[in-house]
């Protein structure tokens, strides 16, 4: 009887103890997963599991003074290439490695402290990329991110065209200088009852004409400029029930924008659903088929998308992939993505490539765009 | 020496550990302490832009906090205009001639839940 308790107790602990040792054994497989999992998280946050697109080949042509003409043929870029210098993203230098991978087209820099980090930034940004990134910022004077040591003055304060000539030049000697390459600037929006300085004053024609001397001195530097927002109506105070922004345009909103046609390197397209003049048929305007395509009859530069994790936007859409897809089909040239996750960006792509692949999107629709953004960037295209 | 039951509890806190991480690694979007910070501020949002002392309410909180993300700073200042209390101000520069973004808490916290804003 005894021996048996002896035993029956030496069988229990034996089975005690090996499942204490399974225990272990599990608890290590899931520490070691733990550690595993956040590795790869890690290395996903740095941007790592991005694959790096190809170094492109570009054959060095010479012209008549010997000065080195940067020639790209598009067959030399990957789909997935064409696709990333269609976005243009905020440039944190945390994010510098995915950008870099990516072969994204353009990095967005919002206000830093002193003017030697916008310096530094931009030259971490560029060194080392065969195909340069376009330099963006959004100075219209009154926003102003060089404000912590510079000043320029609000477009709301030009009176003459003269002035607006030399606001121009002057941002734009600056800019240059700084390595920047496309300012979102002018505003023409007609009426600004928001920020009350981002406009230039006065009526459509006078509008048009300040624009005009102002991208004329800030693009006789080098600097591309935008007019922006297409079709106007943006800086006017909404509806605070309703989320989905929207306008009736007039013809005197879009004059500007013909006004500036054979003159302005780019057009920023936004967000609200417009009727009247032109009309995006209960979509917002960035997203609208037609309005990009009455927009492009009377324009041939580049097509910019205004930011787009905005609610405006969103709101229109069940999930982000149908809304990256619209965005792309209407015929934007530029998508501004400001998100920090290049996963998004990265996914964003891969989404893209694939409609392209399963002809949802034509290749040479692709290609119109790049060929301009390459174009913008001082390249020759084959 | 560890007991069974202890090694059980450990094992499960490890095991929630990781597949807390595998939907983080997935992008999968849990409800998150900021979006708690969100909700539980009463009220609605509010943002204003000021420019040269002259303040101007604006109901597109997603693009003022798109405004506000593009700015050099943050911080807390007390903002009274007419009913409003505004206590959180956005700007690059302290002259007075810089756009100033004014919030509540409300507006703040949601500022901090898109994508674009990064602390």
């Amino acid at each position: 009887m005894g021996k048996k308790k002896t035993i029956k107790s030496k069988e229990s602990s034996k089975a005690s103890g090996h499942s204490i040792q399974l225990q272990i054994i599990f608890c290590f497989i899931l520490f070691g997963s733990i550690v595993a999992i956040l590795s790869l998280t890690f290395f996903q946050a740095q941007g790592w599991l991005i694959p790096s697109q190809p170094e492109i080949q570009m054959p060095a042509y010479f012209g008549e003074g010997a000065e080195r003409i940067n020639t790209i043929r598009l067959s030399d870029l990957t789909l997935e290439q064409k696709i990333a210098q269609m976005i243009i993203v905020h440039g944190g230098l945390w994010n510098l490695e995915p950008w870099k991978r990516m072969q994204v087209g353009g990095v967005h820099i919002f206000a830093l402290e002193k003017e030697e980090l916008f310096k530094e930034t931009i030259n971490e940004f560029q060194t080392g990329m065969s195909i340069p990134f376009l330099i963006s910022v959004d100075l219209e004077g009154c926003k102003n991110p060089f404000a912590n040591f510079k000043d320029f003055p609000a477009a709301s304060m030009i009176s003459n065209e003269q002035e607006a000539l030399e606001k121009g030049v002057n941002e734009g000697t600056y800019l240059a200088w700084l390595g920047i390459s496309l300012n979102f600037a002018p505003v023409v929006d007609l009426e600004d009852q928001i920020w009350k300085c981002r406009s230039f004053p006065g009526n459509e024609s006078t509008i048009s004409n300040l624009a005009s001397a102002y991208i004329f001195g800030l693009q006789s530097e080098g600097v591309l400029a935008t007019a922006k927002h297409y079709p106007g109506r943006t800086l006017v105070i909404g509806d605070p029930h309703r989320q989905l922004v929207t306008a009736a345009i007039s013809a005197a909103d879009i004059y500007p924008y013909l006004a500036l046609s054979n003159q302005t390197k780019g057009v920023m397209v936004s967000h609200i659903i417009v009727s009247g003049a032109v009309d995006s048929e209960g979509k917002p305007a960035v997203v609208s088929k037609k309005i990009m395509d009455s927009l492009k009859e009377q324009y041939s530069g580049l097509i910019i998308s205004d930011e787009v994790n905005m609610l405006g936007l969103k709101n229109f859409y069940s999930n982000t992939d149908q809304m990256y897809l619209d965005l792309f089909k209407a015929g934007n040239d530029i998508i501004l993505n400001f998100n920090e996750d290049p996963q998004d960006t990265h996914r964003m792509i891969q989404l893209i490539k694939k409609a392209v692949e399963n002809g949802e999107i034509s290749l040479k629709q692709i290609d119109n765009s790049v060929k301009k953004i390459l174009e913008a960037k001082g390249f020759v295209v084959e | 020496m560890i007991s069974w039951k202890q090694l059980t509890i450990i094992n499960i806190c490890l095991l929630l550990i990781f597949f807390f991480l595998l939907l983080n690694f997935y992008g999968v979007k849990l409800p998150s302490f900021g979006q708690a910070q969100y909700i539980l501020q009463k009220g609605a949002p509010s943002c204003a832009i000021e420019w040269r002392a002259q303040l101007t309410e604006w109901n597109d909180i997603d693009r003022c906090c798109l405004e506000a993300r593009q700015q050099l700073s943050c911080k807390k200042e007390e903002y009274v205009l007419a009913d409003q209390n505004y206590n959180r101000v956005c700007q690059t520069g302290s002259s007075d001639k810089v756009i100033k973004i004014r919030f509540n808490d409300k507006a703040y916290y949601y500022c901090r839940l898109q994508p674009f804003w990064f602390d």
